[in-house]
């Protein structure tokens, strides 16, 4: 199902793309929305995501990613070029930090990831902020490290272990069950 | 590299996160490749960002799906057909980079074009301008012209010594002013009448019984005066007429004649 959905992206199949956009447009767009703070952008960008996605899809190695990875990135770059415009360069950078984590417009969020949400609010702040900073704005660590004063070497230690927490939310079943499968399967 | 060490450096979740460099980028994908235990430490690094995606998920606007689908249909349909597809995919940004240079060069010649059609239409219009100038400055030194003799002949016709000399063949009569003190000869061409076709009249002065050459009359002056070389010690003037435009040595027929 996923290879023949992978097969189909490659050879530029339109129909992959809707496919794509089922699955994942929501997750992508909260992401988006977040970096760029504007609905109207952020539906631009989500449309210039899976049109990139369209034309670059034979680029995509299952081998090096997953595709949600794949696309996420996609749409994090096109989100983060969108705000090197001026206006929203300023925009950024006098934004308070708080600000940040405040849903955009008290949008919708998916009802299936309810229970996750909360869950996911109850991540230290410290590692959820630095998440977030990374992930919804696309910040670099040596940014991070330069705005909030932390060490460097403590931002990367501090991101490790937040995805480790993210992991025991998200990862670590599916984890499990993958080396233990390629433990047996050598 | 030891596997358990590059897992703890953290390069994975960078990784995910696209904020590696190259080189970075490179050492995990020889790792990936490598080792399984990587792979599985990568999926679930994904799946724990990919959890957290959705998790912050926000559904976009209904529109948006049917937005994307027309667009790639109208992009498709804008594609030139190409009967190797792995050929023209092969590279897109520079087909596309030639394909934008032929475009902005194909409007650049355009504009240039169009550029120098302008300035040939510029360049023409001044030349109509400029020669519409110098017929106005021709007419003025024209008018400077005539308006000096108007007052050559005015200062000549108020001047005691001025003679006015009348020049007559019977039916009509026209007058020649000849002035000694001021050596000036005016002829009115006003009471003259046109000579026959092919024909031409000359002026003559009588000094000592011959005739002097004084020149052609010019019929064309529009104002009516023609200044004439003075001639000394002439006792009469004459007009012949003659078959040669540029006149006669002698004179071949005296039409009109005036003693002074």
């Amino acid at each position: 199902m996923q290879d023949q959905l992978i097969i189909r992206l490659q050879k530029q199949d339109r129909t992959a793309i809707g496919e794509l956009y089922d699955a994942y447009s929501a997750a992508l767009f909260g992401v988006v929305l977040r970096i760029v703070q504007s609905r109207e952008l952020a539906e631009q960008v989500l449309q210039d995501t899976f049109l990139k996605a369209w034309r670059n899809g034979a680029s995509y190695d299952a081998s090096k990613g997953r595709l949600f990875t794949w696309l996420l990135n996609i749409a994090r770059n096109t989100a983060i070029d969108a705000t090197r415009t001026s206006y929203f360069q300023h925009y950024r950078k006098t934004e308070s930090v708080d600000n940040l984590f405040q849903n955009p417009g008290g949008e919708s969020i998916n009802p299936d990831h309810l229970g996750v949400k909360e869950v996911v609010d109850r991540l230290d702040e410290k590692y959820r902020s630095l998440i977030d900073l990374m992930y919804f704005k696309g910040y670099t660590q040596e940014e991070i490290a330069e705005e909030t004063g932390i060490p460097l070497g403590t931002v990367k230690t501090r991101l490790r272990h937040a995805i480790g927490e993210l992991r025991k939310l998200f990862g670590e079943n599916f984890a499990v069950i993958l080396i233990l499968l390629t433990l047996i399967l050598g | 590299m030891d596997i358990q060490s590059f897992i703890q450096s953290g390069l994975l979740e960078t990784y995910v996160l696209g904020q590696c460099t190259a080189e970075e980028r490179a050492l995990v994908e020889r790792m990936i490749a490598a080792h399984a235990e990587v792979r599985a430490e990568l999926a679930s690094v994904e799946q724990a960002l990919e959890g957290y995606a959705k998790a912050n998920a926000v559904a976009p606007p209904e529109w948006m799906k049917g937005r994307i689908l027309d667009a790639m249909e109208d992009r498709e349909n804008e594609m030139p057909e190409t009967p190797d597809l792995s050929v023209s995919m092969a590279k897109p940004g520079l087909l596309r980079l030639f394909q934008a240079a032929a475009v902005a060069l194909a409007l650049l010649g355009a504009y240039q074009f169009y550029l120098i059609k302008q300035q040939g239409a510029e360049i023409s219009a001044l030349k109509t301008t400029t020669t519409d100038l110098q017929t106005q400055i021709d007419d003025c030194t024209r008018l400077e012209q005539r308006a000096e003799k108007l007052r050559q002949a005015s200062v000549l016709l108020r001047d005691r010594d001025t003679r006015a000399v009348a020049l007559d063949n019977g039916k009509a009569t026209t007058y020649a002013y000849y002035n000694p003190v001021r050596r000036e000869v005016a002829l009115d061409l006003s009471g003259l009448q046109a000579p026959a076709p092919g024909k031409y009249f000359q002026f003559w002065a009588i000094v000592d019984g011959k005739p002097v050459n004084m020149g052609m009359v010019d019929l064309q002056t529009s104002d009516g005066w023609q200044m004439l070389p003075y001639q000394d010690n002439a006792v009469a003037l004459a007009i012949s007429q003659e078959d040669n435009p540029k006149g006669s040595p002698t004179p071949t027929v005296v039409v009109m004649v005036g003693n002074i």
